[in-house]
């Protein structure tokens, strides 16, 4: 269990600059943060760099003092902030598996114990008594945090540092992930990818510039960050070859319940007329996860080189569940992509009224009609 | 239960946190040896060059040139005895004073009590003090000096070593936070210090008025008693253990202090 409280972080910066007198720049790297993860909970940080997501996690771990508030863990925290910090080049990995456990907390018997486990997970046998200075950053993650969760520590801390390793390696992760939470392990972990957070975390915090914007279910809080802090809107396509302007006009509701549709409107200016053009609309969920799309052959006699024209996407409305989508843009000349403009629209659903959708809002974009059926004997 | 706030903790639960990692300090201090070492050919034997060249090369100065009476005793090992305490409280400043700055990435990447870094690296200079009396009692021996009773004082010696060395180290490591000054000026205060504490002399040399102000220094002493343990030297006078005691409270104090400031120590890294 965590509990934070009222937690701030203020850091004095120096300036300097040739010539002038050194200042001091008090900066919160935290401030007024308060939330409670009960044990076996999986807690997500994301947010812009500079939002505090390392800073909270070395106050937790023990490494800063806050400046004000309080928090209250209920056991002996272990942390993994960077890949391979605690690991020295020049020895090699099993050496370093041992100094790294001993360090988290396990005794000399007790890391024995733990040593063929440590080595099976990180499947790393071959390469233990290589010095980890040729390792690659992907096995310097396994090593970490294979010797990580077989300490005893109660609560873990990830600091950015699950992107790194292989397909395979994160699912094993996963894995083990879930049964360290059934186990009653605490974690905290930030990242900058909100496919991962969304996979690991069952509730994710949202922070800028220190403070918490959004803390929720992990798929709102997602919503929420790449509705506030994901790239903006792709503007204009530049230098392009085949078109001269394109403009999002905006999502409408079309017709009366049940069928309501949704319509996304483009005004799109050509450069070319003689090739063969695929219109091509997608929409992707909060993610950036590609959901579903739309394709349109230009009947090219009817396209005159830089006069608008007005493209129309429509779709049911009722697949959607409630969040946020991307609008993407694509042009195809035969099989081929030769024009893609990722997020130029954004699409917000509303909550609705029926609970049934709203459950399923919080852990996936696509509604389709299905029963399930119990039968009572 | 475990609280993070910031609040002091009490002194007692500082040094309770310490003592549990204390296996971890020694763990890192095998590994930096091991680091230390471990891309060299001729390994250990490094240690043993410079005390060796310290010697020959202060023993033509003091004893062929100048001509120091060392009494019935032959001067290199007069020089050597010096060397071997004071080349240990050497290294426990040079490697305690800039510890937190040098080890900062990793105290801010990894979850460890801070005490343990200076505390391990006070211990690195045991390896070359071993290795050093190693060769002092081959150098007795090729001057055919009887081995005396009161070596067995010499682990009491070497503690009393390691506590002065640190004592002062600590404070370096203290004060030294934004601006690292302390850490040069302490590095530039052993260089003229040497000279003020008898190693390459007796402290004999010096007319006698001046002899207490000698045992102001605590490595005076150190030194004398290290003499008396090994070569059968006079013992230093009572009122210089005496002083000798001060040392024991900058030292805890330098502890508390560090307490006190890690945090912020930290912050500046």
């Amino acid at each position: 269990m965590i509990q934070v409280d009222n937690l701030g972080k203020k850091f004095g910066i120096r300036q300097q600059s040739k010539g002038q007198p050194t200042t001091e720049k008090e900066v919160w790297a935290i401030r007024q943060l308060s939330f409670t993860l009960p044990k076996g909970k999986a807690l997500g940080l994301i947010g812009p760099n500079g939002a505090g997501k390392s800073t909270l996690l070395k106050i937790l771990a023990g490494i800063y003092l806050p400046t004000c508030g309080q928090a209250i863990l209920s056991g002996q925290s272990g942390a993994v902030l960077d890949i391979g910090s605690g690991f020295h080049p020049d020895l090699s990995g099993r050496e370093n598996i041992k100094f790294a456990g001993r360090l988290a907390g396990l005794t000399k018997e007790q890391l024995e114990a733990a040593l063929p486990e440590i080595i099976a997970f990180s499947e790393l046998e071959e390469h233990l008594d290589t010095p980890v200075k040729y390792y690659s950053s992907g096995m310097f993650l396994r090593l970490a945090f294979s010797t990580l969760i077989h300490t005893e520590c109660e609560i873990l801390l990830f600091d950015e540092v699950l992107a790194v390793g292989d397909s395979a390696f994160q699912e094993k992760c996963f894995q083990k992930i879930q049964s360290l939470k059934q186990d009653g392990r605490t974690m905290i972990m930030a990242s900058h990818e909100p496919a991962k957070l969304a996979q690991f975390c069952d509730e994710v915090m949202v922070m800028a510039n220190g403070a918490c914007q959004f803390l929720g279910p992990a798929q709102k809080a997602l919503s929420f960050y790449s509705k506030h802090f994901a790239l903006s809107p792709t503007p204009q396509p530049r230098d392009s070859r085949y078109l001269e302007q394109l403009t999002y006009e905006g999502a409408t509701v079309i017709g009366e319940l049940p069928n309501e549709e949704i319509a996304v409107t483009f005004t799109v200016k050509l450069k070319v007329k003689s090739r063969p053009l695929t219109v091509a609309i997608a929409l992707t969920d909060s993610l950036n996860q590609l959901l579903f799309s739309g394709h349109q052959p230009l009947v090219m006699e009817n396209v005159n080189a830089n006069e608008s024209m007005e493209v129309q996407w429509s779709f049911p409305k009722s697949h959607l569940n409630e969040g946020l989508f991307w609008v993407n843009f694509y042009l195809f000349e035969e099989q081929n992509i030769v024009e893609q403009l990722p997020k130029v629209g954004q699409l917000e659903i509303p909550p609705y009224q029926d609970p049934k959708r709203n459950i399923e809002g919080g852990f996936h974009a696509i509604h389709i009609d299905s029963q399930i059926q119990v039968s009572y004997e | 239960m475990h609280i993070i706030n910031n609040k002091p903790k009490p002194f007692s639960q500082e040094l309770k946190t310490v003592w549990r990692a204390l296996p971890i300090a020694m763990v890192f201090a095998k590994r930096a040896i091991r680091i230390k070492y471990s891309h060299t050919a001729l390994g250990l034997l490094w240690v043993i060059v410079p005390i060796a060249a310290y010697v020959v090369i202060y023993s033509v100065f003091f004893s062929v040139l100048l001509e120091i009476d060392t009494r019935e005793t032959p001067y290199p090992l007069i020089a050597f005895s010096g060397l071997l305490g004071w080349n240990y409280f050497k290294d426990i400043i040079h490697n305690v004073g800039p510890s937190l700055h040098q080890e900062g990435e990793y105290l801010k990447k990894n979850v460890l009590p801070k005490f343990i870094i200076p505390l391990y690296k006070s211990l690195l200079g045991l390896v070359e003090l071993g290795i050093s009396l190693g060769l002092f009692f081959i150098l007795m021996l090729i001057y055919r000096e009887p081995l005396r009773l009161s070596i067995l004082i010499l682990p009491v010696l070497i503690i009393i070593n390691q506590l002065l060395g640190f004592s002062i180290g600590i404070w370096v490591c203290n004060l030294s936070g934004r601006r690292r000054d302390v850490v040069h000026l302490a590095i530039s205060g052993l260089n003229v210090a040497i000279w003020l504490t008898p190693v390459f002399y007796l402290p004999g040399l010096l007319p006698e008025v001046y002899e207490p102000f000698l045992y102001l220094n605590p490595m005076t002493t150190l030194i004398g008693a290290y003499r008396w343990a090994l070569l059968g030297l006079s013992f230093p006078p009572a009122y210089a253990w005496a002083a000798l005691l001060i040392w024991g409270v900058v030292l805890v104090a330098g502890i508390r202090t560090f307490f006190r400031r890690q945090y912020e120590l930290i912050d500046y890294l």
